[in-house]
């Protein structure tokens, strides 16, 4: 089946059978191999895109339901090598390690401020509730999520939560 | 010995830009040469042909 859809700003289209997830058409067929299958049941959340600009899990519809769709996958969220306030976060506040969970938890964290540039810190845990991360242990992620929040207020961020030892 | 300053600061990770901007390259992003995904009608099949990959970039 053909599907067509634009893709970080980029119209594609594809041949596709009618049983591929979308997930496997932004990895296989438009070779976009930052958008992770972690799960592919829905729970993990490392498959996370935007689709007309709501994040959902790209593992759990398949490509054929996104014609017509504007995507947009973690290789689509940085503005001509200016990183997003969220991807500046989580590398600004340790929010990663392995870096395998961090597309989705990036794309679902931009989605929330999105809506909302001022979450508490509940929201913030309620927002990415979603996605599992099995290195952080979740505190850094919030960090970053509240730094890049500030940033997009146009803010300061608040200084980190350790110390330096000179 | 010259003092560094690395111990007891706070270090950049030199792997982040790669990981945040989805270009980190993990085991299922490798596409060794002759690597087949087959989809199968049974759970448990024996493959008794040799096949050839199709498609293939």
């Amino acid at each position: 089946m053909q599907v067509n859809l634009t893709v970080n700003g980029r119209e594609v289209s594809a041949d596709v059978e009618p049983r591929t997830l979308l997930v496997h058409l932004i990895r296989e067929n438009l070779h976009l191999t930052g958008t992770h299958v972690g799960c592919e049941t829905g729970y993990c959340g490392a498959c996370t895109v935007h689709l007309d600009g709501k994040p959902v899990k790209s593992c759990t519809m398949f490509a054929v339901q996104a014609e017509g769709a504007n995507v947009m996958t973690i290789e689509g969220l940085a503005n001509n090598g200016e990183l997003h306030a969220v991807q500046e976060g989580f590398w600004e506040r340790h929010g990663l390690q392995c870096g395998f969970c961090t597309p989705g938890m990036i794309m679902s964290a931009a989605a929330l401020l999105e809506a909302n540039n001022n979450p508490t810190e509940d929201e913030i845990r309620h927002g990415i509730e979603g996605n599992l991360c099995r290195c952080t242990g979740y505190h850094n992620i919030v960090r970053a999520v509240e730094y890049a929040g500030a940033k997009m207020r146009g803010e300061e961020p608040a200084p980190p939560d350790w110390e330096e030892v000179s | 010995m010259a003092t560094t300053s690395v111990m007891g600061g706070s270090v950049r990770r030199r792997e982040d830009p790669a990981l945040i901007q989805g270009r980190g390259i993990y085991v299922d992003d490798l596409q060794p040469v002759g690597l087949l995904h087959i989809s199968t009608p049974e759970p448990r099949c024996a493959v008794k042909s040799r096949l050839r990959p199709i498609g293939r970039r």
